[in-house]
């Protein structure tokens, strides 16, 4: 029986079942979309106009024209401000750290969950917390134990020591400290999940043969969950230039006048909470849109990297 | 069939679920919850910012109203007024209640951040020019509650003119006006032996715990609230050196002690210097520095007039060269033993509330208690529950250091005070509130709320000082040591209470840069980066920066071109020609 003729069938039927459920489809659907629609791309298409928009006071009262004048300033900062410079570079290090120290510990460590060693069930509840906890809950804690307990404990052996944190010498080692902390049971959770989805009769096989641990490790795990790894490098690339490393958290506004450690994700969530007037705004939407165009393509050259590097094995 | 049904209903569960949390964001305009209200009383709306000063001081003055008016009838059925007082962070301040406005059913608004322009274009805001120059003497009263002398005559000469457009018209009237001060501890000044003897020079202090024999202080007359405190910045450090013994000098949080010593640049310049910074209307200074020398002296630029083609150039005024060699010596202090500042939590390991209670429980675990911290005017209020725990803000002697003078020949009984002070919040209506008869509540307890008395209240609930003329006689016994000292200075004769900003396009426009942070002591204080930073003495302290090189980057912050524009072209840029 065609559509056409289902559509007619005399009972009405089905064709009464096929529209009543894509009646209750779309009304399920409906108020997500509508959300969909206002909260993400009406207000991205409106700080993309933003982007473009330059602000001028007349007697008291805003108005605008449209320009790439805010693109020009972003150019000139990106090219010959050294503020600008060292929020770039700041943020390079903390992808950096991100990759080179965070992720190979949190795969190991995944792997000492994964195989069930000594206290892994703890290691598993105690790493998962801070993801739990808010930012700001953990910040203060971290800003209590190494602003005021360490210096505490200095103090008791009779040396007066500088709040690690306000120490400009090791500012930026107690913020990767931070971070590292922070990220860790998250990464660590995410990956020991994937691995408890490798087929058991896999590593039994590998066992019989004699497979050493970290052969194991080396051989099977990390090939079999490599799709979990490259999606969250894909993510971090996105995540370079918005990286704020917490230094609200930590810092509040003082981090502004912290080179050493301030970022340009930082520098942007400035801008978008503190933003004064309308002038702010525009500058902030433009710098945005060209981390974008500067991500976006970046994103896709490393997706295609991994997955040529991709063992793609199945299991 | 039951399972579908069963599924059916689950999903839609669902659905409803997924659709109400968006949905849950959307409030009615501004009121937050509905809550009972009275249905035989009048109902008066009002929405309240809630800053670090709370919003006891409007609820009490309500409950007052609403006893003062229990059997007056302002509609038809109903006696007395009832008010719903809403709180909010964030929709009661900048744009957000503005555009809140045509949906909006509060009455009156506690609120910050807007220009007399703004509220006047908006169309939504009352304006208010008939109720703030209404008074008792007028043939026809408005109201029975307008005071003998007008809201707006008893205005600050500096805040009347911001909030009064070119067509002389009112649109809001200021909530308070912010300071930031050094606190010092009375009872500490005693209990140390702190107060300077009379015997004193600016090259040797004597110091001792009877303040009957202290020095006669800054205005030169003994038996005033400032004997005993330093004359001039040489005894200022001379005292804060000699007190390290037994005290702490003081602690703050971040930029709060380049705002408080931004008092000492203020009276420096004094009220025409400190008022070119921000009206740009062509004022002449004649104290601008051309060259610093090492050895700290100066060569000055011949008079300039300032406007906003060359504005930046009040970054050169001598008296932010005085107040930055101040912070040289308390930077340099810290890398001592006995440093100026709270060394266990310098530079900025508080923020400013923990930087409140670390204060004030100080002098009673600490070996060196703590005498002065540098504060926004309200602090107190903010520190409430310290306080509390403490036995009440009455139990602790607290004041306001007065601002000490450059120079030896300004001390004395003609000397005057300047202080610099910004806009703390407004009060405005919105037009066309609930009614017709409603309009005479809401305008009966605008007046009443900003009547003398009831600013003496918020004067003590919030230690919010406001920006006009009344007295706190009446109240006075159960007010805090520290919220009589902060009125005494603000209120003297011979204080000088400049409102730093203007109604300019320039400085409206611009109100990003020219405001506390940035326009005070904001410094490019390397000149090899494009670095800056506004707490001086940390800079000095961790980056090596002098007294001469902060200030040579004042101007440098304004004047240094990226890509051939500098940051004085994109002011300048943000007002239509």
């Amino acid at each position: 029986m065609s559509k056409k003729q289902r559509s007619m069938s005399t009972d009405g039927t089905v064709f009464g079942k096929e529209l009543s459920h894509k009646i209750f489809y779309w009304a399920l659907l409906a108020i997500p979309l509508i959300e969909f629609c206002i909260f993400y791309i009406g207000v991205n298409f409106n700080s993309i106009l933003l982007a473009f928009k330059k602000y001028t006071m007349k007697d008291g009262v805003w108005e605008y024209t449209y320009s790439f004048s805010n693109f020009g300033r972003v150019f000139d900062y990106v090219r010959f401000d050294s503020v600008m410079q060292s929020n770039l570079k700041n943020a390079f290090i903390f992808y950096a750290f991100g990759l080179v120290v965070t992720l190979p510990l949190s795969l190991i460590f995944s792997y000492y969950i994964y195989k069930k060693c000594f206290a892994s069930e703890f290691f598993r509840v105690i790493l998962f917390l801070p993801g739990m906890i808010s930012v700001v809950v953990t910040a203060f804690m971290y800003k209590g134990v190494i602003n005021n307990g360490i210096p505490e404990i200095f103090s008791k052996k009779g040396l007066d020591i500088i709040a690690p944190l306000e120490d400009i010498k090791l500012r930026m080692a107690m913020v990767l400290l931070y971070n590292f902390l922070m990220g860790f049971g998250t990464n660590v959770l995410m990956y020991s999940n994937a691995m408890t989805r490798i087929d058991v009769s896999v590593v039994e096989a590998a066992q019989l043969d004699g497979i050493r641990p970290m052969q194991e490790f080396f051989c099977i795990s990390l090939p079999l969950i490599f799709d979990t790894i490259s999606t969250f490098l894909v993510i971090g690339i996105a995540g370079f230039f918005t990286n704020q490393a917490s230094l609200h958290a930590l810092y509040s506004r003082s981090a502004e006048s912290y080179p050493e450690v301030r970022t340009l994700g930082y520098q942007l969530f400035i801008y978008a909470q503190f933003g004064e007037n309308e002038t702010t705004y525009p500058y902030a939407a433009a710098l945005g849109l060209c981390c974008t165009l500067v991500a976006f393509p970046l994103t896709l050259v490393v997706r295609w990297a991994l997955d040529k590097v991709n063992p793609n094995v199945q299991a | 069939m039951k399972t579908n049904f069963k599924k059916m209903i689950s999903t839609l569960a669902l659905a409803a679920t997924f659709a109400a949390l968006p949905l849950a964001g959307c409030a009615g305009g501004g009121t937050g919850g509905k809550k009972e209200l009275p249905k035989d009383k009048t109902i008066i709306r009002l929405l309240c910012y809630d800053a670090g000063y709370g919003r006891t001081y409007v609820e009490k003055v309500a409950k007052e109203f609403e006893k003062l008016q229990a059997e007056h009838s302002y509609e038809a059925g109903k006696k007395g007024v009832y008010f719903d007082i809403t709180q909010s962070p964030t929709a009661a301040v900048g744009d957000e209640v503005l555009t809140g406005l045509p949906n909006s059913d509060v009455d009156m608004f506690f609120s910050d951040g807007h220009t007399a322009v703004e509220l006047q274009k908006n169309g939504y805001v009352m304006d208010i020019t008939k109720l703030v120059k209404a008074s008792s003497q007028d043939e026809n009263p408005i109201s029975t509650f307008a005071g003998e002398t007008s809201i707006y005559d008893r205005m600050y000469d500096d805040y009347r003119d911001y909030v009064t457009t070119k067509e002389g018209e009112v649109y809001n009237i200021p909530l308070f006006l912010m300071t930031y001060n050094l606190t010092y501890d009375v009872d500490l000044m005693k209990e140390n032996k702190l107060y300077i003897r009379r015997d004193s020079t600016d090259e040797k202090l004597n110091l001792t715990g009877d303040v009957s024999q202290a020095s006669a202080g800054v205005d030169g007359e003994a038996g005033t609230e400032d004997d005993g405190l330093p004359e001039t910045y040489a005894q200022f450090l001379l005292w804060m050196e000699k007190m390290t013994n037994n005290t702490t000098p003081m602690h703050y949080q971040g930029g709060m002690l380049m705002r408080a010593m931004s008092n000492f640049w203020a009276d420096f310049e004094g009220k025409e210097g400190v008022k070119a910074c921000y009206t740009f209307d062509g004022t002449k200074l004649t104290d601008l520095v051309d060259q610093v020398n090492n050895d700290g002296s100066v060569t000055y630029l011949p008079e300039t007039a300032i406007t906003t083609e060359n504005g930046y150039l009040v970054q050169r005024q001598e008296g932010r060269l005085r107040v930055l060699q101040l912070m040289e010596k308390i930077a340099a202090s810290m890398k001592g033993t006995n440093g100026y500042v709270y060394k266990k939590k310098f530079p900025s390991v508080d923020n400013h509330k923990q930087a409140q209670t670390t204060y004030l429980v100080s002098s009673q675990n600490d070996p060196k208690p703590i005498l002065m911290l540098a504060e926004g005017g309200y602090w107190e209020t903010e520190a409430s529950a310290t306080f509390n725990k403490m036995g009440g803000n009455t139990k602790r002697n607290l004041a306001i250091l007065p601002t000490p003078k450059y120079s030896r020949a300004e001390v004395g009984k003609d000397s005057r005070r300047t202080v610099w002070s910004e806009l703390g919040g407004e009060i405005f209506i919105r037009k066309g509130v609930t009614g017709q008869v409603n309009e005479q509540a809401v305008t009966d307890f605008f007046l009443y709320y900003n009547s003398e008395e009831n600013m003496a209240i918020q004067n003590r609930e919030a230690s919010q000082p406001r920006p006009f003329d009344y007295s706190i006689d009446s109240i006075k016994d159960t007010m805090s040591n520290y919220q009589i000292s902060l009125y005494n200075m603000l209120h003297s004769d011979r204080t000088d209470v400049v409102f730093a900003g203007d109604s300019n396009d320039f400085t409206i426009a611009n109100r990003d840069q020219i405001n506390n942070y940035y326009w005070l002591l904001y410094s490019n204080y390397d000149a090899n980066s494009d670095e800056a930073a506004y707490t001086p003495v940390q800079i000095m302290y961790e980056r090596g920066a002098t007294a001469k090189t902060f200030f040579e980057g004042l101007e440098r912050v304004y004047t240094k071109k990226t890509g051939g524009q500098s940051k004085w072209d994109e002011m300048l840029g943000r007002v239509s020609k």
